[in-house]
């Protein structure tokens, strides 16, 4: 049996039985079994998008950046569900700047604007941003579970 | 010491229960109740033991018309070996009310 249908095992297995509440409260649970690949997808696709914008001298590109990194931030800590998933949603897209920034330097390229502080403590200053990050996750987080019907 | 795996108590209730049944398969939603599991918990369990190579998932089409193919499970040998060895290196679990109900 593939991972995938376990999901549909226990849509079913509720579906057959006349307890109610037990069918409620299984439904509920594979309703959480979701694909681990969906905000994986995301946060790939959200840092594709967040290391192109920094990739820009202009500051509306630098604002821009801050701002998607707010906004996936929120959304991939409300696409979380585990206890302590919003800590990965919220450092996800920081840490893929970081690391690009740290390759950027180990591999001899030039940013295409002036970086401060110069060498490997300018890419480690860009951890600060895992602050806005896990917040706006955390508040995702929160808020997905506060408003989630069911 | 560390401890042994699949040994913690829900785990020894699924192995207990299933043991108990042992031929026959078992639904989830009997699994559940005779372990007084919830899904959350018990479905994970299940999952894992499968993957480890413990537990045999099999479809089963619903003998009531309208109603959908279930799970039934079923220890492998080896999860057959598991379960005696937990059973017997920490006692008994809970017992299984009934099979496939």
């Amino acid at each position: 049996m593939s991972p995938d249908e376990w999901p549909q095992g226990m849509e079913n297995e509720a579906d057959s039985v006349a307890d109610h509440e037990w069918a409620h409260q299984t439904r509920l649970y594979r309703g959480q079994h979701r694909k681990v690949w969906i905000p994986m997808v995301g946060i790939v696709l959200g840092s594709a998008v967040f290391l192109r914008l920094d990739w820009s001298p202009s500051d509306a590109a630098n604002q821009l950046g801050m701002a998607w990194l707010l906004v996936c931030a929120l959304a991939l800590g409300a696409s979380t569900r585990s206890r302590l998933s919003w800590l990965v949603a919220g450092t996800a897209l920081p840490a893929s700047l970081v690391l690009w920034h740290l390759a950027i330097i180990w591999l001899g390229w030039s940013l295409p604007y002036h970086m401060e502080p110069a060498g490997i403590a300018g890419p480690l200053s860009l951890s600060l941003l895992m602050v806005p990050g896990l917040l706006m996750a955390r508040l995702g987080s929160w808020l997905a579970h506060r408003f989630r019907p069911g | 010491m560390p401890r042994l795996p699949n040994s913690s108590p829900h785990t020894r209730a699924v192995l207990h229960s299933l043991l108990g049944t042992y031929p026959a398969p078992t639904y989830g939603y009997d699994l559940s109740k005779a372990t007084e599991l919830k899904s959350g918990t018990l479905y994970p369990i299940l999952q894992r033991l499968h993957e480890q190579g413990y537990l045999d998932a099999q479809w089963e089409d619903s003998t009531h018309a309208g109603k959908p193919p279930r799970h039934i499970y079923r220890l492998t040998e080896a999860g057959l070996k598991l379960a005696r060895e937990r059973k017997d290196a920490t006692g008994p679990a809970r017992s299984l009310k009934g099979a496939l109900t």
